[in-house]
């Protein structure tokens, strides 16, 4: 398993740290730095993740970084132009990441976590001055440094049975090295909002502008979803987090759906969705395998169009509740039927990327002898279908009320572009990402 | 090529008919769907010089490259199925001309018939199962937009309620392969490299079955499972409803013949008594019920489930007739169901009602509908010398020789067929009819509704008469017993 943890080419890493200094230091401009700032931190990181992708192999290394990268650009593109502060956050926010894509070790992999998640508390909190915004913020902040302890908790664990920090071997089967595993497993999961770590959840999503949740559930879960592998792939093949993993997925996927199923507010019924994927990708990573791997970097991209394009949609129509969404067909006809890919996307209908995602799961839980987690998989696409047609219902079958919801600011010009981007995007890996991936050469 | 073509060109056609303005939409839509019919009985053409059983098979590479590969071929059963489809669909058009917004609405049909194409000719399990999830959309579309009263409800039903089929249906075409590859250490997703190891054999076996038969049920839809069925054809337009029972149930009838018979032949013929005894409970069942209906349209609806009865229990006896018998009353079904939906959306677009009371005298007022209605009405029942009566006998004899009172109980179904057929025409056609009824509103056919129900009357009187032809095409299809 060492294999999946080549020493990556420490330039890039470096780029991304060079990145966030120089976004700091336009603050000290005499001149408000407007767009320079936003400029400098998009560019920095996207030539930072060009570098250090290696088609080759994905891995568990450096090959994440791009993932990261694309899921913090709309995030960036669409930061209103004033002020260095946000555009800093968010490169440092993905410099966190990165530290945890290169890691080898338990320390790096603890200042990756931390590093990334600090600039997110103060993004949340940073959103607006109401009282619920720095509410969530403030229980966003109490669990992930909950997260964190455990995580250092179980770091000390694993030192005292093991004597080292590095997470090129495997962990021994002792019950105390063993408990460390899950202490770490923690961390990660309170950042995928596994159940029943899973209360901060909807209370950030919902004081969060479009942007930032499309931030937070895509570039944030996909860093989760990656330090969960090196976890459980790299320090812990034969460990029991293979059969707790899909135990914990299979909960979290059910509640998220089920919790759903009963939301007013768009940003909840997204918030719950992104975590029921984020189930999914628990189980699939509990799955265990170079196979799990493939197949988790695979549903991230597809997720990162699907998902992304759901929230910037939302950010399109100025849309709040579900109920914003009556009318919508006859409002805005093209950006319905993009809405409708995406959710159709998100809900696994084929000929979408999410069908393709979907389809991998199953194929690894019954590959790896887990059936009651393909039944669980059915389950929850059913339940799913639940809310995702309602969403497609209000858009397309109700009728406009009277008086159309008047969006309150024009959104930026940017905004339909990067909609059409993420839906074709997610249709496009849909229809091509099947016949080109190789999909039995994961399933040794 | 011939078969890329098949499924592509109906999905061109659907987003050129969506861009186009409504007046040129429909002649578009009408152009275009004849175009694919005629397409598709060219297809017959090479069909007849090639050999074996698939033909026009369409691969990339050598047999059982890799799991998800671009493998279509068809069957005679798939073209029977196909050309099925492409008639019905211009007709549709026709009897329809009137519907509202119809860029949008008629390439949904085309959507629609694109998606069928493509579960009638995969032999990848990976693209069968995609085109089987995506006909759902437009048919979704179909019924919540173009739908009467409760189309939302009714739309959002038939989603979700066939999603739980799909859903089963997907894990059990899941562990088909990966059952495979621990058997024989290759990966295959397509049906005639899976057909060639005994996957049904193994323990795992029976699961897979269950999975796959309750995602086929749901679709034909099998008693306990039809609840959708009645909801979703009252609300959906003429030609939604048309589609929906003329083609869509069938897909779980072929889910049957193309995967389940041939993977699990043991275990299918050791589920006879159940799968025969649910058919025979479809027939009564849905005769019963019809029998008790009000709604014109949701008659119509549990005919359906009472005809599907026979292909269910047909295809489990295993033997020739039951075979044969069931493949012919898909094709049956589909022409006397679909004439039926054609025929009441026609009264429905005049009276704006389905209520069986509120008409009556309508012999008079609307005598070519009443010949039509009738024509069609009695191949529906199984009137000797009509399409219906051939595929009933045969799967009937089929049942008779391996249970013989499952295939009493059975013909006890073509009795009620006509206890509740009659009464109903006798009540519209010939019944009493107060004055300022909606009756008084019904004009007779004009000529494009009757082309298309000529087209199908003559269907139902040459099916009738000679169904050789036919029942010798499919034969090679079906021959599993």
């Amino acid at each position: 398993m060492t294999s999946l943890l080549v020493a990556p080419n420490p330039l890039p890493l470096l780029a991304f740290g060079v990145t966030v200094l120089a976004v700091l230091a336009t603050g000290f401009a005499r001149r408000r730095p407007g767009a320079t700032a936003r400029t400098i931190a998009a560019t920095g990181l996207v030539v930072a993740a060009a570098r250090s992708c290696d088609p080759g192999a994905m891995g568990l290394g450096a090959g994440w970084t791009p993932l990261f990268v694309a899921g913090a650009l709309p995030f960036l593109a669409l930061l209103p132009s004033a002020g260095e502060v946000a555009p800093a956050l968010i490169a440092s926010s993905v410099l966190g990441m990165a530290v945890l894509a290169w890691a080898r070790h338990l320390f790096a992999l603890f200042l990756g976590l931390e590093l990334m998640s600090l600039p997110l508390y103060l993004l949340l909190a940073r959103q607006s001055r109401e009282r619920r915004t720095l509410e969530a913020a403030l229980k966003y902040f109490f669990s992930g440094s909950l997260a964190a302890g455990l995580f250092l908790m179980g770091m000390a664990l694993l030192y005292v049975s093991t004597g080292s920090f590095s997470l090129d071997q495997a962990v021994p089967a002792r019950p105390a090295a063993q408990l460390a595993l899950v202490l770490m497993g923690c961390a990660p999961l309170f950042k995928l909002a596994a159940f029943p770590l899973h209360f901060w959840l909807p209370d950030a999503y919902d004081a969060a502008s479009p942007e930032l949740a499309s931030f937070m559930s895509t570039s944030v879960k996909a860093a989760g979803a990656l330090m969960l592998l090196k976890l459980s792939v790299a320090l812990g093949p034969d460990s029991y987090l293979t059969w707790i993993l899909p135990a914990v997925g299979a909960a979290t996927m059910t509640v998220a759906n089920l919790l759903a199923l009963r939301q007013d507010s768009l940003h909840r019924v997204l918030a719950y969705s992104s975590m029921a994927h984020a189930g999914t990708l628990i189980l699939l990573a509990g799955t265990g395998g170079e196979g799990a791997l493939s197949a988790t970097a695979v549903y991230l991209w597809i997720y990162l169009f699907m998902n992304a394009g759901a929230w910037l949609v939302l950010r399109a129509g100025g849309l709040r509740r579900v109920s914003d969404l009556r009318g919508l067909s006859a409002r805005r006809p093209i950006l319905a039927l993009l809405w409708a890919v995406v959710i159709l996307s998100l809900a696994g209908i084929p000929p979408t990327g999410g069908f393709f995602a979907k389809l991998l799961v199953f194929l690894a839980a019954l590959q790896a002898d887990k059936p009651w987690a393909a039944a669980a998989l059915a389950l929850n696409g059913l339940l799913a279908l639940g809310y995702y047609a309602r969403l497609v219902r209000e858009a397309f079958l109700e009728a406009a009320p009277k008086e159309a919801p008047a969006a309150e600011t024009e959104p930026p010009r940017l905004v339909p572009i990067l909609v059409c981007v993420c839906a074709l995007g997610a249709l496009w890996l849909g229809l091509w990402a099947p016949a080109a991936v190789g999909v039995e050469a994961w399933l040794k | 090529m011939a078969l890329t073509l098949l499924w592509t060109v109906p999905m061109a056609a659907g987003l050129a008919v969506w861009l186009l303005a409504p007046r040129r939409a429909r002649r578009a839509a009408l152009g275009l769907s004849l175009a694919i019919l005629a397409y598709a009985v060219w297809l017959a053409l090479p069909f007849s010089r090639g050999e074996g059983n698939l033909r026009l098979a369409e691969l990339p590479g050598p047999l059982s490259e890799g799991l998800i590969h671009y493998f279509f071929a068809v069957d005679s059963l798939s073209l029977s199925l196909i050309w099925l489809t492409a008639l019905l669909h211009p007709l549709c058009v026709l009897a329809a001309w009137s519907e509202d917004r119809p860029s949008a609405y008629w390439a949904s049909f085309f959507f629609l018939e694109g998606g069928l194409f493509g579960v009638f000719t995969a032999q990848n399990l990976f693209y069968f199962y995609a085109f089987w999830d995506f006909v759902l959309i437009p048919m979704f579309f179909i019924i919540g937009l173009w739908g009467s009263e409760n189309r939302r409800a009714a739309a959002v039903k038939f989603l979700l309620y066939t999603f739980l089929g799909s859903m089963a249906l997907l894990a059990g075409l899941v562990a088909l392969p990966v059952l495979h590859h621990r058997m024989t250490g290759i990966w295959t997703w397509d049906v005639p490299g899976l057909i060639a190891t005994p996957v049904g054999a193994t323990p795992a076996g029976r699961w897979i079955f269950a999975a796959l038969a309750l995602g086929f049920a749901v679709k034909i839809p099998l008693w306990p499972l039809h609840n959708w069925l009645p909801d979703a054809h009252t609300e959906a337009p003429a030609g939604g409803s048309v589609m929906l029972a003329g083609v869509m149930l069938k897909m779980g009838v072929y889910g049957f013949l193309r995967v389940i018979l041939p993977l699990f032949p043991e275990i299918s013929r050791a589920a006879f008594p159940i799968f025969g005894a649910l058919g025979v409970i479809n027939i009564l069942y849905g005769a019963l019920c019809a029998m008790a209906q009000t709604d014109l349209k949701r008659l119509i609806a549990f005919t359906s489930i009472s005809h599907l009865g026979f292909c269910v229990a047909g295809l489990f006896t295993l033997t020739p007739e039951g075979l044969t018998g069931s493949a012919l009353q898909l094709i049956n079904h589909g022409i006397s169901t679909g004439g039926l939906f054609l025929l009441v959306g026609m009264l429905y677009s005049r009276a704006h009602t389905r209520r069986l009371d509120a008409f009556g005298e309508l012999a008079g007022r609307a005598p070519r509908l009443a010949v039509f209605f009738a024509v069609i009405l009695l191949s529906s029942i199984g009137l000797p010398g009509l399409n219906g009566f051939v595929g009933e006998l045969l799967t009937l004899a089929g049942l008779a020789r391996v249970r013989l009172g499952l295939a009493a109980l059975g013909a006890c179904g073509t009795v009620l067929a006509a206890a509740y057929g009659i009464p109903t025409y006798q009540r519209v056609f010939f019944g009493p009819c107060a004055a300022g009824s909606v009756s008084e509103r019904v004009s007779d056919l004009d000529w494009r509704e009757s082309l298309a129900l000529a087209v199908l009357c003559a269907f139902a009187l040459g099916l009738g008469l000679f169904p050789g032809p036919l029942l010798r095409f499919l034969t090679p299809a079906v021959a599993l017993w």
